[in-house]
Parts: C-alpha cells; sequence; structure tokens
C-alpha cells in the first residue's frame, strides 16, 4: 500500500514539473500531453513484471528530465506552427531555436535572415526613394554592392539604378519575403527530429 | 568506461553514421508503424524496434507524436484495449495517409538512386570476394 502510494507520488511529482516546464500552451494541449505519458508511465508500469516502484523510477528516468522533455515538446511544437502559419516572427523564433541544435539549423537562420535582410531592404528603398532621391538606391563600390540610405553624398561608389528601385524595389522585395519564407518552411519541413537514438 | 575504438576497415558502419540515418527516417518510420493499425506509444516503440530496428528515446516519441497531432496527420483517442483500463491509441488521419504515401514514394527514388550509386561499390565487393 505505502508502495503503491509512493509510485503515485512519484508519477504526480513528475507531471506536475513537467506541466509547469510546458510553458505557454492551452490547458487543452497541456491536458492531452499529460495524459499521454501518464498513459505511457502506467502502460510500462503494467507491463513489468518486476518490483512496481523500482519500474516507475526507471520509466521516468527513461523519460528524461521533465523540464527537457517539456523542451522536446515545446521545439516540436514551434517547428509544427511556423511551418503552418508562416509567420515571419514565428519563422524566426523556430530557425533561432534550431540553430542552437546544430549546423543545419543555423543554416536555415543564416538563410532566413539574409533573405528577410534582402526583402525589407528593397521594400524600404522602394518606400523611401521619393523622398530621398539621392541617398537611396543600389550602390556599387567594387568590390561590394550597398543596398539603402547613404548619409554622405561623398560616397565614392556608383549608383546602379537610379529610379529604377521603385519598381525593382515593390517586385524583388515582396518575392523575397516570399520565397525566404517557403523555402524555410520547406527546410523546416525536412528537418530531423531532434532525437536520442541508442 | 572504455572508449569503443573505430576501426573504419571492420566496423559494419562508420561511428554514429547508421544511427544518424535511422534518425532521418524517424518521422516516416512513425507514420508508416501506424499505416496497418492505430497503436498505443508502447506499441509504436516496439513496431519501430521490431520491424525497423530503430531505438528510439522514450522521450523523444511523444513530442514528434504530439506534433503530428497538431498538424493532423494523427488523431489520438482512447480506447478500451481488454487490459482492464483504456489505452490512448494513435491513428493515421486522411492527410496522413496521403503525407506517409509521398514520403514513401520520395524514400523510394531516393533509395533506388543511391542503389545505383553503389552498385559499383556492390559489384566490386561481390568481385573481391569471389577471388578469395
Amino acid at each position: 500500500m505505502a508502495a503503491q502510494t509512493d509510485t503515485r507520488a512519484q508519477i504526480e511529482r513528475y507531471l506536475l514539473r513537467l506541466r509547469a516546464a510546458l510553458g505557454r500552451m492551452s490547458d487543452t494541449e497541456k491536458a492531452e500531453i499529460l495524459s499521454d505519458i501518464r498513459n505511457h508511465i502506467e502502460e510500462r508500469v503494467a507491463a513489468a513484471p518486476a518490483g512496481e516502484a523500482a519500474n516507475v523510477a526507471e520509466t521516468i528516468a527513461a523519460l528524461g528530465t521533465p523540464e527537457t522533455l517539456a523542451a522536446s515538446y515545446r521545439r516540436e511544437r514551434l517547428m509544427a506552427s511556423a511551418t503552418a502559419s508562416g509567420e515571419p516572427g514565428l519563422l524566426l523564433h523556430a530557425t533561432y531555436q534550431w540553430a542552437l541544435t546544430g549546423l543545419r539549423g543555423f543554416l536555415a537562420f543564416m538563410v532566413l535572415l539574409t533573405g528577410y535582410s534582402i526583402g525589407i531592404g528593397f521594400v524600404m528603398c522602394a518606400l523611401l526613394k521619393p523622398f530621398l532621391p539621392a541617398h537611396v538606391g543600389l550602390w556599387l563600390d567594387p568590390p561590394a554592392f550597398s543596398l539603402g540610405f547613404m548619409s554622405s553624398l561623398d560616397h565614392p561608389g556608383r549608383e546602379l539604378l537610379g529610379w529604377w528601385i521603385i519598381p525593382i524595389g515593390w517586385t524583388v522585395g515582396p518575392l523575397s519575403l516570399i520565397w525566404t519564407t517557403r523555402l524555410v518552411q520547406w527546410l523546416i519541413g525536412r528537418r530531423r527530429p531532434q532525437s536520442d537514438l541508442f | 568506461m572504455t572508449k569503443k575504438q573505430s576501426s573504419p576497415s571492420n566496423s559494419p558502419a562508420p561511428d554514429n553514421w547508421d544511427a544518424q540515418l535511422r534518425k532521418g527516417s524517424l518521422e516516416l518510420a512513425i507514420l508508416a508503424s501506424l499505416w496497418p493499425e492505430p497503436l498505443y506509444g508502447l506499441g509504436i516503440l516496439r513496431a519501430l524496434r521490431e520491424r525497423g530496428r530503430i531505438e528510439v528515446a522514450e522521450g523523444t516519441l511523444y513530442p514528434i507524436l504530439n506534433r503530428l497531432r497538431l498538424d493532423g496527420l494523427v488523431v489520438s483517442e482512447w480506447r478500451d484495449a481488454g487490459t482492464g483500463h483504456p489505452r490512448k491509441y494513435f491513428t493515421l488521419t486522411g492527410p496522413g495517409r496521403a503525407r506517409t504515401t509521398a514520403m514513401v514514394a520520395a524514400w523510394h527514388a531516393f533509395s533506388m538512386q543511391m542503389n545505383e550509386m553503389l552498385s559499383p561499390v556492390h559489384e566490386k565487393g561481390t568481385d573481391h570476394g569471389s577471388t578469395d
């Protein structure tokens, strides 16, 4: 009886810590996750022939700490939301979290940053050109290109596009934003889940 | 604690490469395990181990299942399995079956291309074996 109470207490403590570590999720989703894990622990305990208390401890240990498990849930969930919505903020957050786990994630994050920078740069140029024609454009100062606002008129570079920056900016900017979003969504979709195989 | 020594000429696969390959196929393997019938968590782990020789850490499976559920590729429901207590079963949805079919097609295409790429190695290995 005492062992059974101890077993229950171990499971409840684990689930309580897991619930706290899951952070900002809806109560429905948290309840779903907790019921998955509770069912798993109970199935494991029921399937094992040896002493119950020891099995619960082993089963819980095999799941990892509640904080590690919750981090896996949050990461997988973030990737799902970012891919589904295509919202730039979520994609930035998701690829940043992915970048912390390895090179592929870092490359995806860099692709996103570069693509969005180019896209926003062209759109801003198209917006500002009518107001600051001499300061805004695409500048060539071999071997480098500079896109955007140039405060000094003594800049040695040559401005390449002139007024064409407006139609080009309104075309290239949005296209760059859209294609970067799609590319990163595709990259996240092909991401390997963070897993521990042994 | 002994450190495993790497011996490229004798080992069946380079260090960790085999595990990396299986890791990359994990989502497909989970979806495929649900293709014949709905399974509960331990059933999926067992199917992965017995049919795919894939050992997955238990803390890895459930977050992936949760993502697949959020993506609408699987649904979960409680069922009375005749064990005295209900079990939570995971079932492939229509989009889940479509996604699995597409992934399997991509897998076969990739596998055929790789086999073609690897055929000289295989033939050389056979020739080498026959001359010994």
